[in-house]
């Protein structure tokens, strides 16, 4: 192509952002009328609207959107929170429950090989061993779950058609009903857990059961839960750059200044609940879209987190 | 007398706990986001899978609209954020073929040489084989109809960064287009190579 116009030009031409001296030239060149008729046909090629979604797809959004909506209790943790996405999802906890149960006994197996290598020797490489072996078990036992809530995540649709709005709100809280007594137990082995110090991530997990929706800092054990965390609803933006709680511990220079001061787009945690002292995290979120986080930086220094 | 007619008021009902209004907003706007999805995730399933995503998202959030931004704008970029994730969610599970069979050939009623090329090519494919970076502003500008300043705003990058990447998208395309022969394949040298076009 011999034409002095570059496809910068000429797409502007083609969405009249072009002075009408450059459309006219343009037009006047053979070459880069050429080259603007396969940029159109590129254009019209992206403007052909997509095959629109089924009515009943397209309802059952509808519905799971108006789902939402429901208020939420404002009192939340890791462990309700993880119990609320499951009573959301009751069509599939079946399967949940299975997976869980398998996951659940292969860490008891896991654990009693390990605890019976530790009896059966008392060197310092074995505790070591077993330590890991312990971590890696809890990691098989997230792992585990998470490829349980991806394989049913495929099943949402089938739920969201299947149940109104009031249906999948009243089954909820059937659900959170039917589950307070294993909350309890929950909490006992929770108890237990804090006494003996054991870090092991299902044990962080479940030992948050005091968080708030609120400035306070959302205490957990590592990013990875803090993650979950933030997925599940329970770490939200609560703080505006310009409040004084904010920064009294950011430095100022850390935050773009560009910011909207009056949108809350800040939460703070603390990593490490059982490895004192804490360090102390700005989970910073899109201040157009909460769901979305931009970054996890440290408090004091300003660095990324993870 | 004023009714509940524009986004504004059906907002505001909405934020207030009217959930009939709410109910109108999300079907006023449910087919333009999954468009916008559609085209992003190249796939039915995972289009409706962002839209819905999308739509909670609205909901969860909607409280702290403040309309300094238009909703349509706002909501664009709530739907931009809910493709790609679905899209980078989508990279990590294993394709199925039901996945295949929503790539269906959509039909392109255009009049010209060029467009009548265009037509052998598969949307998805084509948008597919752009980069991110240039997908997105070229699918908010020719499907969604944004200006260059709207797409700056969704995308929160220059309006200068939109027009560069928007005619590089546009003109990859267009190569991709000029590199099917009349039976609607392409040739063994076609593709998006790079070319005098690209910058």
């Amino acid at each position: 192509m011999t034409t002095e116009f570059d496809d910068e030009l000429l797409s502007a031409v083609l969405d009249g952002e072009a002075d009408p001296q450059t459309v006219a030239a343009v037009q006047a060149d053979p070459d880069a009328a050429r080259r603007l008729a396969a940029l159109e046909a590129a254009s019209a090629l992206v403007a052909t609207p997509p095959a629109p979604a089924t009515p009943e797809r397209r309802a059952a959004s509808i519905a799971a959107a108006l789902a939402a909506a429901q208020p939420a209790p404002e009192v939340s943790s890791l462990s309700v929170a993880r119990e609320r996405k499951t009573a959301a999802a009751a069509p599939r906890r079946r399967q949940v429950n299975w997976l869980a149960v398998a996951a659940a006994f292969a860490f008891v197996l896991i654990s009693a090989v390990v605890i019976t290598g530790i009896v059966g020797s008392n060197s310092a490489d074995v505790v070591d061993t077993a330590a890991d072996a312990s971590d890696d078990a809890a990691d098989a036992v997230e792992e585990v779950a998470e490829a349980a809530e991806e394989s049913l995540s495929a099943d949402s649709a089938t739920m969201a058609e299947s149940a109104t709005a009031d249906e999948a709100m009243e089954e909820a809280m059937d659900d959170e009903e039917a589950m307070e007594g294993d909350a309890m137990e929950e909490e006992a082995m929770e108890e237990d857990a804090m006494e003996t110090e054991d870090s092991d991530r299902e044990t962080a997990a479940t030992t948050t059961t005091t968080q708030r929706l609120s400035a306070e800092p959302f205490a957990t054990n590592n990013l990875l839960l803090l993650e979950e965390a933030i997925d599940l609803g329970v770490v939200v933006p609560v703080l505006r750059p310009t409040d004084p709680e904010l920064l009294s511990v950011v430095n100022p220079e850390c935050l773009n200044p560009e910011l909207p001061p009056d949108i809350d787009q800040f939460a703070f945690a603390e990593l490490g609940e059982f490895a004192p002292p804490p360090q102390l995290v700005v989970v910073q979120f899109d201040p157009f879209d909460p769901s979305q986080v931009i970054l996890i930086f440290d408090a004091e220094d300003c660095t990324p987190v993870g | 007398m004023q009714t509940l007619s524009d986004d504004e008021d059906l907002i505001r009902a909405a934020q207030s706990g009217d959930m009939a209004s709410l109910e109108i907003l999300l079907d006023r706007h449910h087919d333009r986001i999954r468009a916008v999805c559609a085209r992003v995730v190249g796939n039915h399933a995972d289009a409706d899978d962002a839209a819905q995503m999308a739509l909670i998202s609205i909901v969860r959030n909607l409280e702290r609209y403040d309309g300094r931004a238009k909703f349509t704008t706002w909501s664009y970029r709530i739907a931009t954020n809910a493709a790609i994730d679905e899209l980078r969610k989508h990279k990590r599970r294993p394709t199925s073929s039901l996945d295949d069979e929503d790539q269906h050939f959509e039909p392109v009623a255009l009049g010209n040489m060029a467009d009548a090329t265009a037509a052998r090519l598969d949307v998805n494919d084509g948008l597919d084989q752009l980069p991110e970076e240039f997908r997105m502003p070229v699918i908010l500008r020719d499907l969604c109809g944004l200006d260059y300043d709207q797409i700056a705003e969704v995308l929160e990058i220059a309006p200068g960064t939109v027009r560069s990447r928007i005619a590089r998208g546009r003109g990859k395309l267009a190569d991709l287009i000029g590199s099917i022969s009349p039976d609607g394949n392409q040739d063994a040298t076609g593709g998006v190579q790079g070319t005098d076009h690209d910058h």
